[in-house]
Order: C-alpha cells, then sequence, then structure tokens
C-alpha cells in the first residue's frame, strides 16, 4: 500500500477544511459553489451508501469504483477525512486487499457517522456564507 | 477569432459540472461537459476541439481507451488530451504516456494549477503551428 495514505492519516483530517471549500467559491463564485455543493451532498450520500453496500459483500470493482468517485468529490468538496479514507479504500480494493477489519459492521457504521459529521459540517458552513 | 474549445469528460456529473464551470471563470475558452462518454466521443469527431479533459476512472470506456480511441482516429490524433487522475502509481502514468497523452491533471483538481497548464499548453501547440 502506498506510503502516504494510511488507514490512521486519514482519521488525522479534518471532516470540512474551510480553506478548500474557499479555493472552491474563489474560483465558482458564491451562488456556484453552494448550488453545487447541495448537489455533491446529495450524491454523496447515495454513493456512499453504495459504497457500504459494496463493502459488505466485498465487491472489489464497485468498492474501487465508488470509493474513487467519492475520493474525488469530497476532496474537492472541502470533506478532507472522507476524500483520505476513499483514496485508501480505493487503493486496498485496486490491490484487492481489504483489511478485513474495515469492513465489520462497526466499521461500516462509523464510516457512515463520519460521512454524516462531515456533511453536517458543510451544511453549517453553507449556512453561514 | 475563434474561441478555443475544450471537452470535458467525467461521469460524475457534479463533478464534471463543477470543473466546466471553474474553467468557464477563469478562461475565455469555450468549455463543453459531457458526463455519456460515446456521445463526447461522437462530438469529439465532429466537432475537433483544441483540447479534451478525460477522467481516467469511468465505467463505460476508461480515460485511457478515449485516449487511445483519439489517438488511433486520424481524424482526431492532433487534438491534445489531458487525464485528470487521482492515481498516483507510476505504471499508469508509464502506460498513458505510450498513448502519446498530452498531460495530465491530478484530483481534487487545483484550479490555478489547471488553468495554467491548459493554457501554457495551448499557446504552446498553437504558437509551434504557426511557427
Amino acid at each position: 500500500l502506498s506510503e502516504e495514505i494510511s488507514w490512521l492519516s486519514a482519521q488525522e483530517q479534518n471532516l470540512f477544511d474551510v480553506e478548500v471549500f474557499n479555493r472552491l467559491v474563489l474560483a465558482l463564485g458564491t451562488d456556484k459553489a453552494i448550488e453545487f455543493a447541495e448537489s455533491y451532498i446529495e450524491a454523496c450520500q447515495q454513493e456512499v451508501s453504495d459504497l457500504i453496500k459494496a463493502l459488505d459483500t466485498k465487491d472489489f470493482a464497485k468498492i474501487e469504483f465508488s470509493s474513487h468517485k467519492l475520493s474525488s468529490s469530497t476532496g474537492t468538496y472541502g470533506n478532507m477525512r472522507l476524500h483520505y479514507i476513499n483514496s485508501y479504500i480505493e487503493e486496498c480494493a485496486t490491490n484487492e486487499n481489504m483489511p478485513p477489519e474495515l469492513i465489520t459492521s462497526d466499521s461500516l457504521k462509523g464510516l457512515q457517522v463520519i460521512v454524516d459529521y462531515s456533511i453536517e459540517a458543510l451544511e453549517k458552513h453553507l449556512k453561514q456564507i | 477569432m475563434t474561441k478555443k474549445k475544450i471537452f470535458l469528460i467525467d461521469d460524475d456529473p457534479i463533478l464534471g459540472k463543477t470543473v466546466a464551470q471553474m474553467l468557464r471563470e477563469y478562461t475565455d475558452y469555450e468549455i463543453k461537459f459531457f458526463s455519456d462518454i460515446k456521445l463526447a466521443i461522437s462530438r469529439i469527431k465532429k466537432h475537433k476541439p483544441d483540447l479534451v479533459l478525460v477522467d481516467w476512472v469511468m465505467p463505460e470506456m476508461t480515460g485511457l481507451d478515449v485516449l487511445e480511441t483519439l489517438k488511433a482516429d486520424k481524424d482526431t490524433k492532433d487534438i491534445s488530451v489531458f487525464i485528470m487522475t487521482g492515481k498516483k502509481k507510476g505504471e499508469d502514468f508509464l502506460k498513458a504516456c505510450s498513448y502519446d497523452v498530452d498531460g495530465f491533471i491530478t484530483k481534487p483538481v487545483d484550479m490555478l494549477y489547471m488553468k495554467n497548464r491548459v493554457m501554457n499548453h495551448l499557446q504552446v501547440k498553437y504558437n509551434l503551428v504557426e511557427a
């Protein structure tokens, strides 16, 4: 596995990085950034649901595909912990080497909690700008 | 002078629209976004954009497949193709280089880097063509 990404290093990342999101606002303008972020939130929740199902059934192709999509979008919208977690999961799936502790029912529930908190942090920021 | 055209292909419509909008904000190029890969290829063959930005990992065809298709066709082989990727392995990049990829953009996209990379590439390309 890559030395750059690990499960532990992913956990050290912010749920929401306001600097990353501010760069998006700078590039798109506030209105467009909010509009796209709202679409992102909806799509992210659906994709995470697909990812959790794929992790539960150890469908490596679907895991790789879903985590890849999530890795890009979460990183773009500032949900950095999810970005690193998904990069890590994608790499594990690519190598078909998924650590068993990552796919226990507790881990999957934990992933959903991280998603919920990450989205909540982004939503909170959207209300403030 | 006609506007330069950039076609963007990404199966993730939200991310694709985000990147397309950023490019519109930062450049005066004509930007078209496609989430349907086959439609994108047919439009590329018809409209011959100056540059194609394509995501690497997609369900029906990968960015590499799109690159290979365009570079193998005499009508589209001169169109610049950049692959957008979160992949980090050297072997993946070497594979793309063997198909004459013109550049890579790392995902998540850094807009300033992308703008500079795309503009510099097109400037060099057209200065060389005109010279």
